[in-house]
């Protein structure tokens, strides 16, 4: 019962969180319009994984096993990036 | 009743369940790195284009995607909730929570059609198949072919995850899953919470730059 109350917490903060980076996108923040939607898109992707795939709880090798994929995805857009922008 | 048999290459239930998980944790990674794939691409053109897909996002409908976004939510909620109603051995409760996460599938299969059918009637396609005049960019083409690689395959996993999610539903019904034993529903679960996190990102990357 305790994980169903926080499961509606979640939901709820996730809903929030739709409507706030919905509201800033009709805002002209320059750059920061990217900024603030991927921080809001991060937020929201850590509470999925957290609370509702139970990663939270899940044990050590769960967890390091999902965060490599970010790992290697930092790696891939790293060097893609230094390719296309910086040559 | 059908008593679920532990695999004899198993020492006990527990090995058994955390094997499983393992192995979706592992499929999931390598889920990550297929739309990572995507991801790069749009990330690359975005900063050598950056004029054109912000004049190029403003022919997406933001309300549709926002509705979109609002239906996975939810269905991760209902899906967590099925999964810990079904640990519980409220098979009943489980099996409405699970049809309510289907429905809010094809919802967004819905919403999506609706979309695709509006982009293909206005020409907002891919490569050579787009026919818009009101974007001049002449690369405004490759908008269009990563919003429907990225949305497709997204898509896809829905279409996905909704064929796993029936099967969850069938073998709930039968009676298959108690406390002691529900690893499918949880793994349905893991993988339907993916589909919902990738959504999480699609959403602001394509519709929300205009």
């Amino acid at each position: 019962m305790n994980h169903e109350k926080t499961y509606l917490a979640v939901v709820v903060s996730l809903l929030i969180l739709t409507v706030i980076t919905v509201t800033t996108s009709y805002f002209n923040f320059g750059i920061f319009n990217i900024v603030v939607a991927m921080a809001i898109a991060s937020i929201k992707a850590s509470l999925v994984c957290l609370y509702f795939m139970h990663l939270k709880y899940d044990n050590k090798f769960n967890q390091v096993v999902f965060i490599s994929a970010f790992i290697f995805l930092a790696i891939f857009i790293g060097l893609t990036g230094a390719d296309v922008f910086l040559r | 009743m059908t008593k679920h048999t532990i695999p004899s290459h198993f020492d006990d239930a527990k090995q058994a369940y955390e094997a499983s998980k393992l192995g979706v944790w592992l499929f999931l990674v390598t889920e990550i790195l297929l739309f990572g794939g995507l991801f790069v691409i749009y990330i690359m053109n975005r900063g050598l284009y950056p004029e054109m897909f912000h004049e190029a996002s403003l022919h997406l409908n933001k309300v549709m995607g926002a509705m979109n976004t609002v239906v996975l939510i939810c269905s991760s909620f209902t899906m967590a909730m099925a999964v810990s109603r079904a640990k519980h051995n409220d098979s009943q409760r489980a099996l409405k929570l699970l049809l309510i996460t289907f429905i809010c599938g094809l919802i967004f299969m819905t919403i999506k059609y609706m979309e695709y059918s509006h982009k293909i009637h206005e020409g907002l396609l891919p490569g050579i198949h787009f026919s818009f005049d009101e974007i001049s960019h002449p690369k405004a083409p490759l908008f269009f072919s990563l919003y429907f690689m990225m949305t497709g395959l997204h898509g896809l996993h829905v279409l996905v995850g909704m064929g796993l999610i029936f099967w969850v539903m069938v073998r709930t019904r039968r009676g298959d899953f108690d406390e002691s034993y529900h690893t499918p529903v949880e793994m349905t679960g893991i993988y339907w919470h993916l589909v919902d996190l990738i959504w999480i990102y699609l959403f602001p990357l394509l519709y929300l730059i205009g």
